[in-house]
């Protein structure tokens, strides 16, 4: 259907003009010879809209055309799979679903939020714990040393470390024994994916040997910095009973697994040893008192009685008690400032013949092919 | 084989030969020249990524039988360590990356914006293939992978509402499956009108992937894309990379550098940039290799750069917010780990790249005429890198700076082994294997809609 005001040799013209164009010039020649109809009233601008819009899309990834030029809403619902119209009786019921499930939602959200924030045991029967007296820690390592050597740990792994610092006011050299707190709102317990990190009813923070998959999501949930993971074999057989309670959980664990102080949990259940930790029984200086802080009679309780009365006042504090992890390992003396600063050791690790910094010690063997390459092994850098 | 090998050939020449009828056949014969005969070129690319998986194969091996002691990690405190790296770094790359393929759909299906179509399903595999890369990672990290079995999934329902790492667990899956039941929806259609054009070699794939279809069922699949792509919107990035990758770090308060409620936007808009620029890097090579010009025209990546600028803008907006709340009066941990983000080289070389690609892509966007294919592809691949090196940084500087700091070993450092660095080379080989195989199995780009119209 050619309209009257085409001439042939003009469309001749410009058919060889867009021979030349990366675009589809039957499909331009068509549209303009429609788009004349539109002029001229033959046809609907909408219907001009719809018959080249597919090919408009297909030509160019897109029809900028005028939104007037659309038939309207008829022209959304055209590419929608939905009903065109929705009854008032299906709105309600719509309505009412939403509403239903926004409510379900608040209750199962409540109950999610409950249960993340308290269904660890915060309160256990009995909460073995301990009562450090700084004033008496004079830095020895005895009770370091006693520790290593009966969890047969590898070089460089502190599961009671010694920090020693100088503060504000306080320039004399300060030491503060970092156990792991056994905390009853435990960070490390909650991130655990595997629910290895569990706690006891006798309060003991434990990792289960069996099941640790060694993500060591648990030692960044950590503020305190206790935990240490298994890089390789470990150096030293194990010499105490591992398994507590039906689980693994004692010493130190073999290659890819997670481990810290547990407070020895081998003894908790002895006869004889109940209630007691080596590092305890070894220091030479009375600092660590171990025992049932639940218990008012126990021994961690009976000496902050005593020291209350032998000196008229006390101060204790726990660990960056403003994590909210609820340590229960408590301190006599004063708490590190903002200001406090490392300072050496009284008696250095070095002089113990230990290495201080693990990643000392971290490199592993020598891949093939630097052997391969004839490249000397570095061994661990003093 | 020597029989099936022939029938590939006689098939894929055909389809080359056919004198096609209409623009729309022609397109697809086009499209469905990656399925053709192999080149040289092909082997020589899938040799290299053998080698290099290989390659990965045994420094993984190495791992395995050394123990972690051959990664540049160590534990934090008293260790001077970092005991997440590079693999944490990569695992949350690849997830940021996977989410390309649901932009892309969902922007064609849920918004109609055409001019992303002929990219659909590349992004769509990158997806697939991505979150096979990060859930690689997780595995790699793992101390004990061997227990990824027995040790999870008996105690799933006991942990699903506590660690955010099996939120991770649990948001990935349903993401996997989600996507991967999309592609293969939209694949069943195209496959079985292909059928007679597919290499006979892989009839048996082409048999088990139309497992019970029926044409019949077109609408209805249309529908149910409809509909993942609608779930899959909502999920991937409020819930997935605006959610529980963040969530992972962002809700520790032992490390100030992690503990902030800005990591979901900021984590969101970090993967969508690098998703952008994969599936910019992606088309182009594809592009480039069977002469597409017209399968994925300009204006595509015209489009896909404009995006690119815009998450690129709000991910260096999100990182200012940071900055500005920990310099200004922060909490003394915040402040040391701002400190010592700013005063970190890598840092701003990370930044500035983002910076300078969304600069370009920003002007190539307002002024069309500065457009060239070749700067868009490379301000899209320097994007991508940078999210890399930005997400390494995050996971070490973030755990190199503990709230409690009175350790020897506090800062930690950290830098990869060859064990580490290995892994890299092993994931892009076998991406490189991956899109090397599919390209010869099925057609990259939905054809069906095209060739059925006429």
């Amino acid at each position: 259907m050619t309209s009257k005001r085409e001439n042939p040799d003009m469309k001749e013209h410009i058919g060889r003009l867009l021979r030349g164009a990366q675009v589809d010039a039957g499909l331009g020649q068509e549209a303009a010879r429609d788009a004349q109809r539109v002029a001229s009233g033959e046809i609907s601008e909408a219907k001009f809209y719809e018959k080249y819009h597919g090919a408009y899309l297909k030509e160019f990834g897109i029809d900028l055309r005028p939104e007037s030029s659309r038939s309207g809403k008829d022209e959304l619902m055209s590419k929608s799979f939905f009903k065109d119209s929705i009854s008032r009786r299906t709105l309600f019921k719509v309505a009412g679903a939403s509403a239903a499930v926004l409510a379900l939602n608040m209750w199962l959200g409540r109950r999610a939020l409950a249960a993340t924030r308290d269904d660890i045991p915060r309160v256990t029967p009995v909460q073995y714990g301990m009562v450090i007296d700084l004033e008496k820690c004079d830095g020895c390592l005895t009770c370091v040393a006693a520790c290593k050597g009966h969890n047969s740990l590898d070089e460089a792994v502190y599961w009671l470390h010694i920090i020693s610092y100088t503060d504000s006011n306080r320039p004399e050299v300060n030491l503060l024994p970092r156990f792991c707190n056994h905390c009853s709102n435990a960070p490390c317990i909650k991130v655990c994916p595997v629910g290895a990190r569990f706690k006891r009813d006798d309060g003991l923070v434990l990792i289960d040997y069996d099941r640790c998959i060694g993500c060591r999501y648990c030692m960044t949930a950590c503020p305190y910095g206790v935990n240490y993971f298994q890089w390789t074999d470990p150096a030293y057989p194990l010499n105490i009973e591992p398994v507590s309670r039906g689980r693994r959980v004692a010493g130190r664990p073999e290659e890819g697994i997670m481990s810290k102080c547990d407070f020895c949990p081998e003894r908790q259940d002895a006869a004889g040893a109940k209630g007691t930790t080596i590092c305890q029984l070894t220091c030479p200086h009375n600092v660590i008192h171990f025992g049932d802080l639940n218990d008012p009679q126990s021994e961690p309780n009976r000496y902050l009685e005593q020291k209350r009365k032998e000196k008229g006042y006390i101060s204790t504090f726990g660990l960056r008690e403003e994590f909210g992890t609820k340590p229960n390992v408590i301190y006599i003396g004063q708490q590190p400032s903002a200001n406090a600063r490392l300072a050496p050791l009284p008696k250095s690790y070095e002089s113990m013949g230990w290495i201080a910094e693990r990643k000392e010690v971290l490199g592993g063997p020598q891949p093939w092919f630097m052997k391969a390459l004839g490249v000397k092994e570095n061994g661990p850098v003093h | 084989m020597a029989q099936s090998t022939r029938g590939t050939r006689v098939s894929t020449a055909s389809a080359v030969r056919e004198v096609p009828a209409t623009e729309a056949q022609r397109k697809a014969n086009l499209i469905l020249r990656t399925l053709g005969t192999p080149s040289v070129k092909f082997y020589v690319l899938v040799t290299l990524a053998a080698l290099g998986l290989l390659w990965w194969l045994q420094a993984w091996a190495f791992q395995l039988g050394n123990g972690m002691i051959v990664t540049g990690l160590a534990d934090w405190g008293t260790s001077g360590g970092v005991p997440w790296g590079m693999y944490i770094g990569s695992f949350i790359w690849w997830v940021g990356i996977a989410h390309g393929g649901i932009i892309i759909s969902a922007a064609v299906r849920l918004f109609k914006l055409e001019v992303f179509k002929p990219v659909t399903r590349l992004a769509e595999l990158l997806t697939i293939s991505a979150l096979s890369m990060a859930g690689l990672y997780i595995i790699l990290h793992l101390g004990r992978p061997d227990r990824m079995v027995t040790s999870i999934i008996p105690h799933f329902l006991e942990r699903v509402h506590f660690s955010p790492l099996i939120w991770d667990v649990t948001v990935i899956t349903m993401y996997f499956v989600l996507s991967g039941t999309y592609i293969l929806l939209s694949l069943r259609e195209d496959i079985y009108h292909l059928l007679n054009r597919l290499p006979k070699i892989f009839a048996p794939v082409y048999r088990m992937l139309l497992f019970a279809y029926d044409p019949g069922e077109s609408k209805k699949v249309e529908r149910m894309l409809w509909w993942l792509a609608f779930a899959v919107i909502i999920m991937a990035p409020l819930l997935l990379h605006g959610g529980v990758i963040p969530w992972l770090f962002q809700l520790l308060p032992s490390m100030p550098g992690w503990n902030s409620a800005i990591q979901g936007p900021q984590f969101l808009s970090i993967a969508l940039t690098s998703a952008i620029g994969s599936v910019i890097t992606l088309a182009f090579i594809f592009r480039k290799i069977y002469g597409w010009k017209e399968i994925i025209p300009d204006k595509t990546f015209h489009r896909l750069g404009a995006l690119l600028a815009l998450f690129a803008m709000f991910f260096l907006w999100l990182q200012l917010q940071q900055i500005i709340t920990g310099s200004f009066a922060p909490t003394l941990g915040m402040g040391r780990a701002t400190d010592a983000k700013v005063n970190n080289l890598p840092y701003w070389v990370a930044i500035g790249s983002v910076a300078a690609s969304m600069i370009y892509l920003g002007a190539q966007t307002i002024y069309p005429a500065i457009f060239s294919i070749g700067r868009t592809v490379a301000a899209g691949l320097l994007a991508v890198m940078a999210v890399l090196l930005e997400k390494a940084l995050f996971v070490i500087e973030g755990l190199a700076f503990p709230a409690f700091n009175l350790y020897e070993g506090v800062p930690g450092h950290y830098s990869p082994s060859w064990v580490e660095l290995s892994s890299m080379l092993g994931v892009f080989s076998m991406m490189a294997l991956f899109f090397a195989l599919v390209a010869k199995m099925i057609p990259v780009i939905e054809v069906t809609e095209e060739g059925e119209e006429h």
